[in-house]
């Protein structure tokens, strides 16, 4: 063999857990996200390492992409915030923990506990990996993944997409404080623009091959979402006027309709069924409507995350409650 | 299969409402939030009815059924949660018709993240799946964290801000635990967790992790901290959803879990180890409640206290020893009053702070002539959560007294006397100051109606509930884990 | 050792580090970003525990579990950072001691 995976594996596991260090270490928080990211992007690898290629996809993208994002948006918008006001360090490394002994003893006991309880009921159960590929055909796809989230544990995924859309609605409720302020939008460069203009059909173009390719390869509505949330926060970022405020009603509809889709199509065909029951014969179609709905939804609720952490979501004109 | 299918409505009916009224402004949001929360209410009774005329209910989502799909079912602890949450969700509901302004930021949101949080409430109480019961967890964590910062103070954000990196912390204790639990076992169904789970190493990691998160989100003493600031800062009627609903959800999970899932496990010791801490809530809230200048804070910590009490069940209820049933018995009933009597204190406290725009306690002097209803409806409340009879509070107690004395652990029974004290001295440090005469020229003022009378109904309820105790026994010892003692009123009475 | 196994044990690892970090920072905004590593950690151990046999089929429930916890994960990391902005916008203060909050 002239590569060996197992020493692959092991410096991919050495260096996940050093990048981690790294990320939570860094003196600079900044750096700390970035490494972040970088570390999702090697998390990805490693899944595919364990045969999850749909989970290193959505990995890539949202748990490392969008979060990182988010962050950075969070982040860039208290460092504008600061340096209008008074300036105050915050730069706190490890330091300053309170009671860090016990801490300290208590990860150590609780990492070794868990690693024991894994050690010890490895390999016993099969879990459902026969179950569901045996009745794989009765679902309407053919890839086991979009198998068990659109159509075996469909309910979980529609109070997932429930719980997107609270977030999306948490956002608004926390967005508009006191101090008001748009992002200065900076100086738009020809590059990023051209690259805008080509980037956004094609990542457009992207999340429909995904949704479409999901019911047999690796793919799916929440990849293909975050796609889009991607290219949501690139056109932020590049200083386009998104419609991303809740007051205009086609925005609550984008927000709201992959939800509402999801919810009408396990009532619809509740007749003489379960809810989320669909008909074998034309499984594979709502899977489709379902899918292709949530993944705009789901783009534009990411979009309006980032705006929220990054303060674009609030408009001078906007009214002000009791 | 078909008749069933009524056990999933009321979590659809909020979900679908709430995202209707997202998409929807203007005129109709009075009309459809009303609808919203009689049908929600409606439904949820219904399933209630149905559970205690005939039997379980059980619904397999998308007909896979266990162990590949996710099995819904209602027996007669769920029918009593989706009793209770229909009643003080709806009481909620037409109370913040007029609670918020018309047509104003925080109504247009308030609406549809609180229909989604009571979806996903309902959707807790019916899960018959563990992974399932995080997502609707997460579902009202997630609802309840904007509704706080809703209120838009400082104290609220920080409150919000604080509550969310502890519920996160317990999520994902929680969700460990489950990965643990599949792992091992390879089903997440609840009841067939139940029939295939051994004691060993990795059963116990997980129970531990699941049992730990959950404690942090129920805000069992000693990680209540955060508890008091949240529901003390948030807009009046989501403090009574939180200290009504939201906490007696977290306890229903951890109820669910011990009794259903791990009955295979020695849990001996940890039932002492949570009553101790059960203790610990009972005496130290009920301090602090003494303590508190504002009347929001003072209820909270109440609800410190009060749910001490629940986590009593785990040690009282021992099914090794013949009648200890009670304290199942009695543990759900108290829940049940406590919810309703929390909600109606702090739906008061709302009406108190609407009026005189704080909530003061020493500045209150004489709020009890100038507001007699909602000072009876507080009143009223209070003696639900001092436990004095009629109360559901009183036959509650009660029935966890007598299982402490049944089992032999009087110390328990000490301590829930205490804990009755000290609800009676806080209880009574503000009814005091109601009902000493106002300043000769205080300016008259007026309640809004609707407020005022939402707040008696739920007041009247908690008082009458222990006259509904058969009825609510009766429901709950559909498919029960403990062979229910049954229940005589006039026995307890002297 | 399998190649699972290692994956599993690494994200067992990687959420205590993720722990550690959570108690122990009193920067908020680096809180929050410990627990994202917490949730990954777990993430990990899950989908490992996914490839548990050998050369038995890779089950994909825990797949679908992880996507619906990886989602779950960024709302809720949103929220926290929109909370965090608001409340660095109404005291100044990035952590929670009283005496910074002016």
């Amino acid at each position: 063999m002239l590569f060996d995976w197992l020493s692959f594996d092991l410096l991919l596991a050495i260096a996940l857990i050093a990048l981690a260090v790294a990320a939570l270490r860094a003196r600079d928080l900044f750096k700390g996200i970035v490494i972040f990211m970088l570390f999702g992007l090697l998390v990805a690898i490693a899944w595919v390492r364990v045969h999850a290629p749909d989970l290193a996809l959505a990995e890539a993208a949202i748990g490392s992409g969008i979060t990182g994002a988010l962050f950075l948006g969070a982040l860039s918008r208290i460092e504008r915030k600061k340096k209008s006001t008074a300036p105050a360090r915050l730069e706190n490394p490890v330091g300053g923990s309170t009671s860090g002994a016990w801490t300290v003893l208590l990860t150590i006991v609780l990492t070794v506990q868990l690693a024991l309880a894994v050690l010890r009921g490895w390999g016993y159960s099969d879990g459902l990996a026969d179950e569901a590929l045996s009745r794989i055909d009765e679902s309407g796809v053919i890839n086991p993944v979009t198998a068990v989230i659109l159509n075996f544990r469909a309910y979980d995924t529609l109070l997932e997409i429930g719980v997107l859309l609270l977030a999306a609605l948490g956002v608004y409720a926390i967005g508009e404080g006191p101090t008001v302020r748009n992002l200065q939008r900076t100086s738009r460069s020809e590059v990023l623009e051209t690259f805008v203009h080509l980037l956004t059909p094609m990542i457009v173009l992207t999340a429909g091959y995904l949704v479409w390719v999901g019911y047999k390869e690796p793919g799916g509505a929440f990849q293909a979402g975050a796609l889009l949330g991607g290219a949501g926060v690139v056109l932020l970022l590049s200083g386009r006027e998104l419609p991303v405020h809740a007051a205009r009603p086609g925005v609550r509809i984008v927000l709201g309709g992959g939800f509402l889709v999801f919810l009408l199509a396990g009532l619809a065909v509740m007749q003489d069924r379960a809810f989320l029951e669909y008909p074998r014969a034309s499984a594979k179609y709502i899977i489709l409507i379902i899918e292709l709905a949530c993944t705009v939804s789901i783009g534009a609720i990411l979009t309006v995350l980032f705006a929220g952490c990054a303060n674009l979501l609030t408009t001078p004109s906007e009214e002000e409650g009791t | 299969m078909t008749h069933s299918s009524i056990l999933i409505w009321p979590v659809l009916l909020p979900l679908f409402l709430g995202t209707v009224m997202f998409l929807i402004r203007g005129r109709s949001v009075l009309l459809l939030s009303l609808a919203a929360a009689v049908g929600t209410a409606l439904t949820s009774f219904n399933v209630c009815r149905i559970v205690h005329q005939s039997s379980t209910l059980i619904h397999e989502v998308g007909g896979w059924g266990a162990p590949l799909g996710i099995v819904l079912r209602a027996d007669g602890l769920t029918a009593v949660m989706l009793g209770l949450s229909g009643l003080v969700g709806l009481v909620i509901s037409v109370y913040s018709l007029t609670y918020f302004k018309s047509n104003s930021r925080k109504e247009h949101l308030f609406w549809p993240i609180w229909l989604l949080l009571w979806g996903g409430l309902n959707g807790l109480f019916i899960s018959g799946d563990i992974f399932n019961l995080y997502v609707t967890l997460e579902l009202v964590s997630l609802g309840a964290i904007p509704l706080i910062a809703l209120a838009g103070t400082r104290n609220a954000i920080k409150a919000s801000l604080r509550y969310l990196l502890l519920a996160l912390l317990g999520s994902m204790s929680y969700l460990f635990g489950v990965g643990l639990l599949y792992m091992r076992f390879g089903v997440l169904d609840l009841v067939m967790l139940g029939n295939v789970i051994t004691p060993d190493f990795t059963a116990y990691v997980a129970l531990a992790l699941m049992i730990g998160g959950l404690i942090i989100k129920a805000a069992l003493f000693p990680m209540h901290f955060w508890l008091p600031p949240a529901h003390s800062s948030a807009p009046a009627p989501v403090s009574a959803a939180l200290s009504g609903l939201v906490v007696t959800a977290s306890f229903y999970a951890i109820a669910r879990l011990w009794f259903y899932a791990f009955p295979a496990l020695e849990l001996a010791k940890l039932s002492q180890l949570i009553g101790l801490l059960g203790c610990g809530a009972i005496l130290w809230g009920g301090w602090q409640a003494i303590r508190q200048e504002r009347l929001k804070t003072l209820v909270a910590y109440s609800t410190v206290s009060q749910i001490g009490y629940l986590f009593l069940v785990f040690p009282l209820c021992n099914t090794a020893v013949e009648g200890s049933g009670i304290a199942w018995s009695g543990c759900i009933l108290f829940a049940v009053s406590h919810a309703i009597a929390k909600a109606c204190a702090f739906l008061a406290a709302g009406v108190f702070i609407k009026v005189y725009g704080h909530d003061s306690i020493s500045k209150l002097r004489g709020a009890g002539r100038q507001l007699p209803m909602v000072t009876l409806a507080f009143a009223l409340a209070g003696v639900s959560l001092m436990g004095l009879p009629p109360s559901g509070g009183f036959f509650g107690k009660w029935m966890l007294l007598k299982a402490a004395f049944v089992t032999g652990q009087w110390g328990y029974g000490v301590v829930m006397v205490c804990g009755g004290l000290l609800a009676f001295c806080y209880i009574f440090r503000v009814l005091e100051q109601f009902m000493t005469a106002p300043d000769e020229n205080a300016p008259k003022v007026k309640a809004p109606a609707v407020m005022t009378y939402s707040v008696l109904l739920l007041a009247v309820a908690a008082v009458s509930l222990g006259f509904f105790t058969p009825v609510l026994l009766s429901v709950l010892g559909v498919d029960s884990p403990v062979s229910l003692v049954s229940f005589a009123p006039e026995a307890l009475l002297p | 050792m399998s190649t699972s196994l290692i994956y599993a044990l690494t994200g067992i690892v990687i959420a205590g580090l993720g722990l550690f970090h959570y108690l122990s920072q009193r920067n908020i905004l680096r809180k929050i970003l410990a627990g994202n590593f917490i949730g990954t950690g777990i993430f990990l151990f899950l989908v490992s525990s996914a490839a548990r046999q050998v050369d038995g089929p890779i089950d994909p429930v825990p797949h679908a579990l992880v996507l619906t916890g990886i989602v779950v994960a960024v709302s809720a990391t949103a929220l926290l950072l929109a909370l965090v902005c608001r409340y660095h916008d109404e005291t100044g203060s990035l952590t929670f001691d009283e005496e910074n909050d002016e």
